[in-house]
């Protein structure tokens, strides 16, 4: 790691661990949704920029564990620890079934992931009675570890960001491990996998399974840091929202994901206080990437120190 | 007598009304060089997919030793000791050298499972590895970017990836193909210096190299064994002329 | 039994529906490799021309035609501008339509409202008729089955026996060694997104007389088209077809017996499917 790098990762953490201190309220909620986002959009980068697999479903297993702590909690009444237990289970669980969806490949795993996400925000919305349909469901109680209570948000904030480390160094030894390499011999080239020895579904599969339970981390925080879900976390303008993320930020990377997630959520936030029609911004936003910065902002930053460099 | 390595039975292929492979029969012995020649749509390289797994076969049996394999996956046939290069390179072009070998590496052994640690940490790995790179004189490009390569050096590269693991069985489709004639005595010096116990069977489409490499030849023509010699035998052969120079 | 009978009309009325929707979708994909997830944007730009063409001239032929002839403009304007520059990569594809589909829908938004609206039918189609064994059916759903089943013969017909639709299933199968042979494959590509997108627009159109039209209907239709190409195979329109008839009849049942799960109902044939056939029914299997 070269001293300019080390230097930057330094103020990156001293930035990250005094900002409640240095900014308002506003900004804090910011961040903490940005860091959540991050995690999901972290989720999709796995089988985007490792496996070479564009899944448009990551927000319902995101949306589902949100859901399993929900009504868990408000409805049946778990303890904390038993509702993150079947949050797990539950995100899991739609994994398992979900990860068939690895048998496709290209523009058929994107269509059944799509749909199969779609299907999620569906029973969401019309199984009123079990999910509470499109108000969703409200004041969630939020774990006390200890002396300290997630609900207020310094506390929280602090909390997820040792979530957020714990969560990125292992993905990033699951990215260098032989495991992670695999998976980008199946993106490169998955007629060579098998020719070498390889099954490749099976590890497409287990990759599925991981990512599922990634954003199934995100969904878990993301409940309590808002003590409140309803079907829109589980739509399709989430889970393409994340893919954005991905992207924006520099696929295959670690830092990526966060920077793309900080990219859209601030655009979001900044455009919708001023103009009403911002869906039709993003999707303008999203026109202007595909076509002009395709390798997302790192890239583009890449291009252009590149340039600086050879004048 | 040695054991055949490759022992082929009657082995058809047919795509829908086409039969690219008719009952095609063949045995080779631990350490022989064996050459599949024949002309253009001759069912050479439809005749490796059905040996290394590519395609199902249609009738027929593949014997690896004396295991059958014709109904077996792909990549259970390779992990059963067989190593394949492509006729149009086949290798991880968005990879470092260094990677496109330890995957190929990993691929027999159960350490690709592994999801932490580095994949040139795992035991034995890099040491074999590096050894392998440098065996096809690839060594300055270890960390380099397999697009940056040559053709020639992907060449190489892929014959080091279908090596590493010391295959029982190597399965060489036109390994100089695309390659002009300096790559091509290299590769030459490379395949005719691989050691005894492995054994080689290689489809070539130049004859000379062909008879001059080979213990044994087979001759295909449209989907049919033709001949099936020693390269003096096949030299004096008239049905492979007349295959050669069109009369059939 | 009447129930069940009523359920499978709704069924098949809905899939005239969906084939419509759909076939054009598989064939896009299946000749120009393109994945358009504007297509329910589309559906829904025909649908709210049609309305307001509808509510002034209240004439349905008016409607379905402007309702077409605009989605097919916008269509051809976005492949032309938008979606050419991409070549096959359909990640880029995906989110470069999606981002239209956005705009068109916040576009319709501002226009039209948010409040669902139901197209107005001319008198003479307002009524129902009875069919035989005592059941009541609105005219309206049996002109969809017809209209479903006529443009399927035709496009049916078309692909199947005529030049140019030997020239489109080539394509399909190989798309370079069209244009080796000399079809002006540019002429090709622009007739077939030109009618997949006036099928759009005309479905759209349709549709807003059922199902009304409203913010989301472009995304809640596109899943229904999409599980109909999952299920009948990417590019082949005997599979938008057979698709088509499997959702529509899957989901009237699902909504009559379990309301609330329907969608499990529609989520049931596709894990079937990925288990057993990946590519799906009538799909090809280097379709990717």
């Amino acid at each position: 790691m070269t001293i300019r790098r080390a230097v930057l990762v330094c103020l990156l953490i001293g930035g990250l661990l005094s900002w409640p201190y240095m900014v308002g309220g506003y900004w804090l909620s910011l961040l903490t949704q940005i860091l959540i986002f991050g995690i999901v959009a972290l989720s999709v980068d796995l089988l985007l920029g490792h496996a070479g697999l564009f899944s448009l479903c990551q927000a319902a297993f995101f949306s589902v564990a949100a859901y399993a702590v929900a009504i868990g909690q408000v409805k049946y009444g778990l303890g904390h620890l038993q509702a993150i237990g079947l949050a797990f289970f539950c995100g899991l669980t739609l994994g398992a079934i979900f990860g068939l969806s690895v048998r496709t490949r290209g523009v058929y795993f994107i269509l059944v992931t799509l749909a199969m996400g779609y299907i999620v925000w569906g029973i969401g919305y019309r199984w009123a009675g079990f999910t509470g349909g499109d108000s969703g469901i409200t004041n969630i109680p939020v774990p006390t570890i200890g002396a300290f209570d997630l609900s207020q948000p310094k506390t929280f904030y602090y909390f997820l960001l040792l979530a957020v480390a714990v969560i990125v160094i292992a993905y990033y030894r699951l990215v260098t491990s032989p495991f992670g390499l695999v998976l980008r011999g199946i993106k490169s080239s998955e007629d060579r996998m098998r020719s070498l020895g390889y099954s490749p579904v099976t590890h497409l599969y287990i990759a599925f399974l991981i990512s599922s339970f990634i954003s199934s981390c995100a969904g878990v925080l993301y409940v309590y840091f808002n003590k409140f879900v309803n079907p829109v976390s589980a739509s399709l303008h989430v889970s393409v929202e994340v893919v954005v993320m991905a992207i924006l930020g520099g696929s295959g990377t670690l830092i990526g994901p966060f920077i793309g997630a900080a990219a859209v959520l601030a655009m979001r936030n900044w455009i919708s206080g001023f103009f009403e029609m911002h869906l039709a911004v993003m999707g303008l936003a999203f026109i202007a990437v595909v076509l002009w910065a395709p390798n997302g902002l790192v890239g583009l930053f890449r291009r252009m120190t590149n340039r600086f460099k050879q004048q | 007598m040695n054991q055949s390595v490759l022992t082929v039975k009657n082995l058809s292929k047919s795509f829908g009304g086409l039969l690219a492979v008719d009952s095609v029969s063949l045995a080779v012995s631990k350490g022989e060089r064996h050459v599949i020649i024949g002309p253009n749509g001759a069912g050479k390289t439809s005749l490796f997919h059905c040996l290394s797994g590519v395609h199902p076969i249609t009738s027929g049996a593949v014997l690896l030793e004396d295991k059958e394999i014709q109904r077996l996956s792909e990549g259970a046939r390779a992990r059963l000791g067989i190593g394949r290069t492509f006729q149009i390179s086949n290798v991880f072009s968005q990879l470092t050298v260094l990677e496109n070998v330890l995957l190929a590496f990993l691929g027999w052994t159960n350490k690709k499972w592994i999801p932490w640690k580095s994949a040139a940490a795992v035991d034995g790995a890099l040491s074999r590895c590096t050894q392998q790179i440098s065996a096809i004189g690839l060594s300055e490009k270890v960390g380099e970017t397999v697009s940056s390569l040559s053709y020639g050096e992907k060449r190489q590269l892929e014959l080091g990836l279908a090596l590493v693991n010391d295959p029982k069985l190597l399965l060489l489709d036109e390994p100089c193909a695309g390659l002009a004639p300096s790559e091509r005595r290299m590769f030459f010096n490379l395949v005719k210096n691989l050691p005894r116990d492995i054994t080689v069977v290689m489809i070539e489409h130049d004859m000379d190299v062909a008879l001059a490499l080979a213990d044994n030849v087979t001759v295909l023509h449209r989907g049919k064994l033709v001949a099936q010699g020693s390269p003096d035998e096949i030299r004096e052969d008239l049905t492979v002329r007349d295959v050669y120079f069109g009369n059939v | 039994m009447e129930s069940f009978i009523l359920q499978t009309l709704n069924g098949i009325s809905f899939a005239a529906l969906l084939f419509l929707l759909a076939s054009g979708f598989t064939l896009t994909f299946g000749l120009m490799r393109i994945v358009n997830m504007a297509h329910g944007a589309l559906y829904m730009f025909g649908a709210y021309i049609g309305l307001s063409v509808a509510i002034h001239t209240s004439s349905l032929s008016l409607a379905l035609l402007s309702g077409g002839l605009a989605a097919m403009v916008l269509g051809l304007f976005c492949d032309k501008f938008l979606i050419s520059k991409l070549g096959e990569d359909h990640l880029a594809q995906v989110l470069l339509t999606v981002g239209i589909a956005y705009v068109i829908g916040d576009v319709c938004l501002k226009f039209w409202g948010g409040d669902a609206q139901k197209l107005p039918l001319p008198m003479f189609l307002r009524s129902i008729i009875e069919l035989p064994g005592g059941i009541y059916y609105p005219i309206f759903r049996g002109l969809l089955v017809f209209i479903g089943i006529s443009v399927g013969v035709i496009l049916y017909f078309v692909y199947r026996k005529t030049q140019i639709g030997a020239a489109i299933r080539a394509g399909v199968d190989d798309r370079e060694m069209v244009s080796a042979t000399g079809i002006n494959v540019e002429k090709l590509f622009i007739l077939v997104s030109a009618l997949a997108a006036f099928l759009a627009g005309f479905s759209g159109v349709l549709g807003a007389v059922f199902l009304t039209i409203y913010p989301g209907a472009e995304w809640e239709i596109l899943v229904f088209a999409l599980v109909v190409v999952i299920v009948g195979g990417l590019g082949s329109l005997e599979g938008a077809m057979v698709g088509a008839v499997i959702v529509g009849l899957l989901d009237a049942y699902g909504r009559w017996l379990v309301p609330d799960l329907s969608y499990f109902v529609l989520f049931g044939p596709m894990a079937l499917l990925l288990l057993v056939r990946p590519r799906g029914l009538f799909g090809k299997a280097n379709m990717s």
